[in-house]
């Protein structure tokens, strides 16, 4: 559907374009050096071990922190034009940060009159789905209701890009599941009415959880991009060996990125190597992103 | 204006203190006021009519002050309060991420403190003050005067009313540094903004009193509070009447309240105008604050 805006940003302006971001605090380097180019349309998973600096890099892109390096973010600065780029821009941290104090009827109604693409129908909409009562307050609502109304708010925005930091953190598996399946359904469900593509950032730990939606992954370990790749290439790329003990060494010569043993069997991960070479080996498949996230970092770790 | 507004309700939503304290103030006053009036009904009815016009004028003129006293204290917990109390809850990476500018939010805090939490209290001072005379209409009851046609006065409740409009417009310029401080240590504060807030002037008044003997801070800290006092109202002038005592001095009384009014000195002078400029300092540091600072 959105085959011309491709990653490679021949569909013009990116969504978000930085160059040598860097962010330092005191001698810690949370981002070092970090290039990116999100285009519009893509799903991209932002994914790295805790510390790893994928909210510092969301917060700069959502002009939330100063930074060093170029960044523009729907050809804006964030940092000196957030109020204007948060007019296409949505965000939904963890659970934590809507304020307690706040009506779930004030909240509708305090958007509706500060953002000029509030959808206020659609938003009472999707809160008719849930439990959620209009005149309870945050405090009283559990985490998960929480994400919902947040969730409410954001779609009923009509906004071009979305920014999601690890934002199931600390729910239960339905509410989790229930989270991305509205995401995608909603999210992309009037897609065909809308006059820029949407498109999504959403940063976790937990890879499996949104494996399957991604168009596109970036690894992103000690403030560093580790791997930035359409999950097409993945297959091209990377190839898991999986075989028995006695042909390791064989398989060990040409040069795994990393290896890891269960139950019996040796796993090794290979990165631009020939799949057919591989296949006489072993078993060969293309690697999960949990187990190339390890095999990638390790490396970088270990490096 | 739109969003501005929906800005300054957001305020009142979070901090209802500013309605609750005036209306508290209200019931704390009439309570007393009842109570003065069960022990001690009469006074000396030898004492002139016109000194009693003047207490009672008086009484109309500073009815407000408790209000304002109160409103003071709320103000500076609420300013304190508003940018540190976002970044603890982490509600600000929810305010923040709505097509809001710094500037436009933290204005509508200032406003908030700054203006509309004084003129509540001057709202509910008004109202409160028909309750009140009824009181005094029977405090004054054993005397051969009454100071029901005063108090109750429709021209002379109005002229109060606007002399507590006039000394909240003149209080929103004399305090604006005294405010901005209280919001850019709100927005800068590691933690305790109520430490940040209050320990560096009062250090600063030790330090100097250590090194140099002196009090010139401290000077500066006491006319912040009350020099504007002596600057915007007519506190030296002729009465018609006899006068009357406050706090041990004898005051003046017009018998237009108006005539409290005179801007004048406070216009012409250069404390008002460096206070503001400060204020603004403070204002624009407060900006910077939240740009920069999302965690607490």
């Amino acid at each position: 559907m959105n085959s011309a805006n491709d990653t490679d940003g021949a569909g013009g302006v990116p969504v978000v374009e930085a160059r040598d971001l860097t962010k330092t605090y005191g001698t810690i380097r949370a981002l070092d050096r970090v290039n990116l180019r999100v285009g519009a349309g893509r799903i991209v998973g932002l994914i790295g071990p805790n510390g790893a600096g994928k909210t510092t890099a969301l917060k700069s892109i959502l002009g939330l922190a100063p930074y060093e390096g170029d960044l523009r973010v729907l050809g804006l600065n964030p940092y000196s034009e957030r109020a204007r780029l948060m007019q296409d821009v949505c965000f939904i941290a963890d659970v934590a940060v809507m304020p307690r104090w706040l009506k779930v009827s004030d909240a509708i109604d305090f958007v509706s009159g500060v953002h000029p693409r509030f959808n206020r129908s659609r938003a009472e909409a999707f809160l008719a789905k849930t439990e959620i009562r209009h005149n309870a307050r945050v405090k009283q609502l559990s985490k998960g209701m929480v994400t919902q109304l947040h969730l409410a708010l954001v779609m009923a925005i009509d906004a071009r890009l979305l920014v999601l930091d690890e934002p199931t953190l600390g729910l239960d598996i339905i509410y989790r599941k229930r989270f991305y399946d509205t995401l995608l359904n909603d999210y992309f469900a009037n897609e065909d009415s809308l006059e820029q593509a949407r498109t999504i950032i959403v940063s976790t730990h937990q890879v499996e959880e949104i494996e399957n939606i991604l168009t596109d992954v970036i690894f992103i370990g000690h403030g560093r991009v580790v791997l930035d790749l359409p999950m097409e290439h993945i297959a091209e790329r990377f190839t898991q060996l999986s075989i028995s003990s006695e042909r390791l060494a064989e398989a060990r010569a040409l040069g795994p990125i990393y290896e890891h043993e269960s139950i019996g069997r040796s796993f090794l991960y290979f990165e631009n190597a020939d799949r057919k070479r591989l296949a006489a080996l072993g078993d060969v498949r293309t690697p999960g992103l949990a187990d190339l996230f390890v095999a990638k970092l390790s490396g970088s770790i270990g490096a | 204006m739109k969003t501005f507004y929906w800005l300054l309700r957001r305020e009142f939503w979070e901090h209802r203190a500013i309605l609750i304290a005036p209306i508290i103030t209200a019931v704390v006053i009439l309570i007393g006021a009842l109570t003065q009036l069960i022990i001690q009904p009469a006074q000396d009815p030898t004492v002139a009519t016109a000194q009693l016009t003047d207490k009672a004028l008086l009484l109309l003129s500073l009815f407000a002050l408790p209000f304002f006293i109160v409103n003071g204290f709320v103000a500076i917990f609420y300013l304190m309060d508003s940018l540190y109390g976002e970044r603890k809850d982490r509600s600000v990476l929810f305010w923040r991420s709505l097509p809001v500018s710094d500037t436009a939010a933290l204005s509508a805090k200032l406003a908030t403190g700054l203006v509309l939490a004084p003129l509540v209290a001057a709202l509910v001072a008004a109202l409160s003050l028909p309750v009140i005379t009824l009181i005094f209409r029977g405090y004054f009851a054993g005397q051969h005067f009454s100071a029901l046609p005063v108090m109750w006065n429709p021209s002379h409740f109005l002229e109060a009313v606007i002399l507590w409009i006039y000394a909240t417009a003149v209080g929103v310029l004399w305090f604006l540094p005294v405010a901005a401080w209280f919001l850019a240590v709100s927005a800068w504060a590691p933690k305790n903004p109520f430490l940040w807030g209050l320990v560096p002037p009062a250090a600063l008044v030790a330090v100097e009193r250590l090194l140099r003997g002196s009090s010139w801070v401290g000077d500066q800290l006491v006319d912040r509070m009350q020099g504007w006092i002596a600057l915007a109202f007519n506190t030296g002038m002729k009465g018609t009447g006899q006068g009357a005592s406050f706090e041990g001095e004898h005051v003046s009384v017009p018998a237009n309240l108006l005539h409290w009014i005179n801007p004048g000195p406070l216009f012409a002078s250069p404390r008002l105008w460096l206070g503001i400029a400060v204020g603004l300092l403070f204002v624009f540091l407060a900006v910077q604050g939240r740009r920069y600072r999302t965690e607490a």
